[in-house]
């Protein structure tokens, strides 16, 4: 037997080896001589040495090799004598790869994207010459589709033979796009038909304007309206199919054959209890799915047995029957027995010593009766079930493998027999420990990082669910550095002491695969290296999933690439060495924005005053118009000019904006350039010209820094107050100022935050030594949070501080006024017209603004009107102060002069919900406004003989804009 | 222009050597080489006591049958299914030989003149051995039979046969005594099915090419 053994294990020559075999290989030649995969790593893949004797079996070996890297479409190897021996030659044939696949020459829809996906043609997959008529027979199906009919496609190759890349290029000349014509409607009586057609929405103004063109979207939207208004009819088993969308191209129209099989009526009633339309709607599915299937009725009964079970019948039990009604329609009826009506009282958990109760607690949906939100608990056996199933996952995952859960229910307690008492027992059993681990299979340049991250370790507790846990972290491992094809597997011993296993992990790490370099396309106007250095990888680096990834997302935040498609070249093949593909589609370089407003509120004419210092209620409409270049120059920075024009303002801004500055992901430099003339400030116009540099640095997910250095001028004009007195702030004045802004940013949802909170603080100091007219320090910071109360009812609060110090001597006057802090208004305190709060000019009324801020925000926000709708409720505190040591909590204000006190205001607000923001309006009574003097003036001059006008801010205010307050 | 020429050119062109062996049959980038088709002509032939034959048209059917295998054996490799071990391979050597009713020396000499290789021939019977009970386990635990099925086939099937089979007048076993008996044939009958579906499928779903040039 032994001689057997060895026997079969030797090998004989075969009819294919032609006599070669045995013979000593002296040359092994490829034909041709260039070879797609590098030399060493071929010469291993052959295995096939001079000297050695040929061996057919080994050739075989080779091909299979060979043909496994996915290079090759063809092997033949050939022999010939020679003096010394054998002479192989390997005769190949390289395979194709699909590189860069476009569709020019369709307008939208479909969009490009979705016409190059219709292709089926993979980045980096292996190119046969077939595939392009496939590709080119589902370009015409998504045509058609589209209503192209008469499109022509003329596809074309281009071959890159070092890289083994095929590009191919459909041009599409498209022809017209077909209308839709009246519909021919099959299984509906001709009555029905006008109904049917109108639901499609296919033409155009109930059809006074004729039919509108054919894109995919609009049929499959035609096809579901019609289905909708069946099931809004409750014909709940109707079938509506697109038999063909036929072409007349005389007309070129596209008429749509539908099959309409209406069905029975279907309508659900109850029994035994009563459930109102809209519950039954919502409970039983076959209303949402549009269809009346067995299951779906079934899980009807099952959805209103819970219903009433979590309503306190904790014994409910739905059933039903279908019936056919006199006229032909389908009745579903649920016959309810409701049973009596408990209420759970008690709930204990019992024999649990490894977990205390609260843990145990936290993790079940049962609930005993609470005073408000569950008056009589919360209780069902499938509750139950779900409970008894989560206790058991926690202790089987914590190594006791032979836990069990009982439950008693005790009905009826001392003198209410309709209150429950539940019980749930626990039986741990032992918990099993791993006694010894064993890794195999994992090499010494992972074995550190492997033993760390299993954590089933010698001495914790034993489970499946870690050991599953433990092989996604060791998989997500491996496959982030470069091991595609690794494997983990795990055997579990008992070992000699009780309750205890021994651990053997096997890891299968496969052969690693390398970046053997990047192959980058469809750059038109993009700089290669800027892309390059987005590329978390380098060539002869493992490739690591996570890194293609990251990569792909850097170049998505760009914000210049309209697609960034990322994939493996011949990603199935054995070779180690990987060309990454990253295939670009550039964004438009231009995008346009304008837009067209209004800002009705307090805010003035745009015309000083001087009868009313206060404001008046004014209308400013507003028109924007804005222009970006993205990818400036190939950089993919972007350069953009926004203009606003109002009766009230006119501004422009210059920007220049470079992210992932200097590589780095969370660096972004901003210059940018302002010119802004503003009346908003009733006491002047002011033309602010502006320069800033910023740096702005994301440090975490939530912290960003900004850093910036801001050289401004200001051009005080129109002044309405006393220049004379206030001789400072009419002047000229040069702010060169640093500052630096910490933002933290934990809300859920920065337009309409419901959780969360957001934090910032910003410092600046304007100094000579930044060619400043004037030196000052200003601190402003701002602390918000967001509490959800009570479902979609949340608690918003904010507060704001600002300090403003001069350190000229003077103080706080030598501040230009445009630099002081002002406030009031729909987004700080709403009790003020927009920038009224503060001290004001003795002799003009006007503000002056001022060094101290102190403003708090409380906001109830809370749904009014299905999901669209909300109103708030709201309470604003605070002023603007004439210097920080001012700052007062005192609600009266003493004489005309003192400003320094707290305003409050109270109010409701409403609030519609829109894709932008909610649009908001705000009535707010400021019971404290403040009351001011001022001369009577014609013009700058105070009219004779002196009249004092003393003048209240009105208590009511309202406001209307866009976005949360804060 | 260029490239046309030059490819015509290295199309036209004879390099000297013969051919050893060649892809004949793609799976994706699996290659199945000619040697392999030719190999299990040989192995085939040698089991069965017939000639080889070497032909286009069989080598093709060879290469079919070796299709299949490879997309089983790959189910295998994917649900990591245990190979037999040596001691198997051995014995089912030694049983071949035996049923072959020949001495070793005789064995061994019937492998020389059919060109068989004792590594081709064990591999050939590790894969018979292995494929059985793969598909035992994979495809047995999805085929089940039922009652009515089995009293079809008794009176369609199994009464007609025995009838046919023997003389007039002698009683079929009744269904309770055959029942076992035809639901193993109707079991196989289904595993064979949900096999034969399997590899429609799976090959359906895979990228299989002939290279036509291995075969003419």
């Amino acid at each position: 037997m032994v001689s057997f053994v060895a026997w079969s294990l030797g090998a004989i020559a075969t009819a294919a080896d032609s006599g070669f075999a045995g013979l000593p290989v002296s040359a092994v030649r490829f034909d041709p001589a260039e070879q797609p995969i590098p030399k060493e790593e071929l010469e291993l893949l052959v295995g096939l040495r001079p000297g050695s004797a040929l061996d057919p079996s080994a050739v075989r070996e080779a091909i299979e090799r060979l043909y496994a890297t996915g290079r090759y479409t063809d092997v033949i190897v050939h022999a010939e004598r020679d003096a010394t021996g054998v002479s192989i030659r390997f005769e190949t044939k390289g395979t194709w790869f699909v590189g860069r696949v476009t569709v020019e020459g369709v307008p939208d829809p479909p969009n490009k994207g979705q016409l190059v996906n219709a292709t089926k043609l993979a980045l980096g997959t292996r190119f046969e010459t077939d595939d392009v008529r496939a590709a080119t027979a589902n370009l015409e199906k998504k045509l058609d589709g589209n209503g192209f009919f008469e499109a022509r496609i003329d596809p074309r190759l281009e071959y890159d033979a070092p890289t083994q890349q095929v590009y191919i290029d459909f041009r599409i000349d498209p022809g017209p796009r077909a209308r839709f014509t009246t519909p021919s409607i099959q299984g509906l009586e001709a009555s029905q038909i006008p109904r049917v057609i109108q639901s499609t929405n296919w033409p155009r103004l109930w059809g006074l304007l004729g039919w509108k063109p054919v894109t995919e979207s609009r049929v499959a939207q035609g096809l579901d309206r019609v289905r909708r208004s069946f099931a809004k009819r409750d014909y709940l088993q109707s079938k509506i199919s697109l038999d063909n969308l036929e072409y007349l191209p005389t007309v070129q129209r596209a008429r749509p054959e539908l099959t309409v099989e209406a069905g029975p009526q279907v309508r659900v009633r109850t029994d035994g209890a009563k459930v109102s339309r809209g519950r039954i709607r919502q409970l039983v599915p076959i209303y949402q799915e549009q269809s009346a299937d067995r299951d779906l009725i079934v899980e009807g009964a099952r959805n209103l047995t819970e219903y009433f079970r979590a309503q306190g019948y904790f014994e409910a039990k739905s059933e039903f029957t279908t019936e056919t009604e006199t006229d032909g329609s389908r009745a579903i009826v649920y016959t309810i027995d409701r049973g009596d009506r408990f209420k759970l009282a008690r709930l204990s958990v019992q024999g649990n010593t490894y977990f205390d109760a609260r843990t145990i607690r936290e993790r079940l949906l049962t609930t005993p009766a609470t005073r408000l939100r569950y008056r009589r608990g919360r209780f069902s056996d499938s509750l139950l079930r779900n409970d008894i199933d989560s206790i058991r996952e926690l202790y089987v995952s914590n190594g006791f493998r032979s836990v069990k859960i009982g439950s008693d229910l005790q009905r009826g307690l001392p003198g209410k027999p309709n209150w429950l008492q539940l019980g749930i027992r626990i039986e741990e059993g032992p918990q099993w420990l791993i006694a010894r681990r064993q890794i195999e299979g994992v090499s010494a340049a992972h074995e550190a990082e492997i033993d760390q991250m299993v954590t089933s370790a010698p001495g914790q507790p034993f489970s499946e669910a870690s050991l599953a846990a433990d092989r996604d972290n060791v998989l997500a491992y491996y496959y982030n550095n470069g091991y595609p094809n690794a494997s983990f597997d795990w055997q579990v011993a008992a070992a000699r002491d009780a309750n205890r296993v021994d651990l053997k992990l096997t890891v299968v790490e496969g052969a690693p695969q390398f970046v053997r370099n990047f192959l980058i396309g469809g750059l038109d106007v993009s700089d290669p290296e800027m892309v390059l250095r987005r590329i978390r990888l380098t060539p002869g680096e493992p490739l690591s999933q996570a890194r293609l990834v990251e990569s792909q997302r850097r170049l998505y935040d760009l914000g210049v690439f309209a697609r960034v498609d990322v994939a493996v070249q011949n990603p199935d093949g054995t070779e180690s060495g990987k060309y990454v593909l990253y295939q670009f589609e550039e964004a438009r370089k231009y995008s346009i924005n304008f837009g067209f407003g209004a800002e009705i509120a307090r805010i003035g004419s745009g015309t000083p005053n001087f009868d009313a210092p206060a404001g008046q209620p004014g209308f400013s409409p507003r028109a924007s118009l804005g222009i970006t270049r993205t990818n400036f120059a190939g950089t993919g920075h972007s350069v953009s000019l926004q203009t606003r024009v109002s009766n009230i303002q006119k501004r422009v801004l210059a920007s220049y904006i470079a992210p992932q500055f200097k590589g780095s992901d969370n660096v972004t430099l901003t210059v940018s350039g302002l010119y802004d003339q503003s009346l908003d400030v009733r006491t002047f116009q002011a033309t602010r010209q502006e320069g800033s540099v910023q740096l702005s640095n994301r440090v975490s997910r939530d912290v960003t820094f900004q850093s910036r250095f801001t050289y401004r001028r200001n051009i005080i004009s129109s002044l309405a107050i006393d220049d004379d007195l206030v001789p400072i702030f009419s002047r000229p004045g040069r702010v060169g100022i640093a500052s630096t802004t910490f933002i933290q940013d934990r809300r859920d949802n920065p337009i309409d935050s419901k959780r969360g909170y957001y934090n910032t603080i910003d410092f600046g100091f304007a100094s000579k030594i930044f060619a400043s007219q004037t030196d000052y320090a200003r601190v402003l910071a701002r602390n918000s949070t967001y509490h959800r109360v009570w479902k979609d009812v949340v608690l918003a609060r904010s507060v704001a501080v600002g300090w403003l110090n001069s350190f000229t001597v003077g103080g706080v006057s030598e501040v230009p006024l445009p630099e002081r802090f002002f406030s009031g208004g729909a987004s700080s305190h709403r009790g003020f017209p927009d920038n009224q709060a503060g001290p004001r000019d003795l002799r003009t009324g006007f503000p002056l603004g001022g060094s101290g801020l102190l403003n708090s925000n409380f906001e109830l926000r809370f749904p009014l009107i299905g999901d669209s709708v909300g109103g708030v409720l709201f309470h604003d505190a605070g002023n603007v102060y004439s210097s920080l040591k001012t700052i007062s909590f005192r609600v009266q204000q003493r004489d005309f002069k003192d400003f320094d006190y707290m305003v409050h205001a109270v109010g409701a607000g409403i609030r519609y919900r829109t894709p932008v923001g909610p649009v908001r309006i705000d009535f707010a009574y400021a019971p404290n406004s403040p009351s001011f003097q001022f001369e009577k003036r014609d013009g700058f001059v105070p009219v004779v003989p002196r009249t004092i006008v003393t003048q209240r801010l009105n208590p009511l205010e309202f406001h209307f804009s866009l976005g949360q307050t804060f | 222009m260029i490239r046309t020429l030059f490819l015509l050119a290295a199309a036209t062109c004879t390099l000297p050597g013969e051919l050893v062996d060649r892809v004949a049959v793609a799976l994706g980038n699996q290659a199945v080489t000619l040697s392999a088709i030719d190999e299990q002509i040989r192995v085939s032939a040698f089991l069965n006591r017939q000639p080889a034959d070497f032909s286009p048209v069989h080598r093709r059917r060879m290469a079919e049958r070796m299709i299949e295998q490879t997309l089983l054996r790959r189910e295998m490799e994917a649900s990591r299914f245990t190979l037999p071990g040596g001691s198997e391979v051995s014995a089912a050597l030694e049983r071949t030989r035996k049923d072959r009713g020949e001495t070793e020396a005789e064995f061994q000499a019937a492998m020389t003149k059919y060109g068989v290789g004792a590594d081709a021939l064990a591999r050939n019977l590790v894969f018979q051995l292995t494929i059985l009970r793969f598909i035992e386990l994979r495809f047995r635990p999805g085929s089940t039979v039922s009652d009515g099925e089995v009293e079809i086939y008794y009176r369609e099937t199994f009464v007609p046969a025995w009838e046919r089979r023997n003389a007039a007048g002698v009683t079929p076993p009744d269904l309770d005594d055959a029942r076992e008996e035809i639901e193993q044939v109707l079991l196989q009958t289904k595993v064979d099915q949900s096999m034969d579906e399997w590899l429609k499928q799976t090959r359906a779903r895979t990228r299989v090419r002939f290279l036509e040039e291995a075969f003419q």
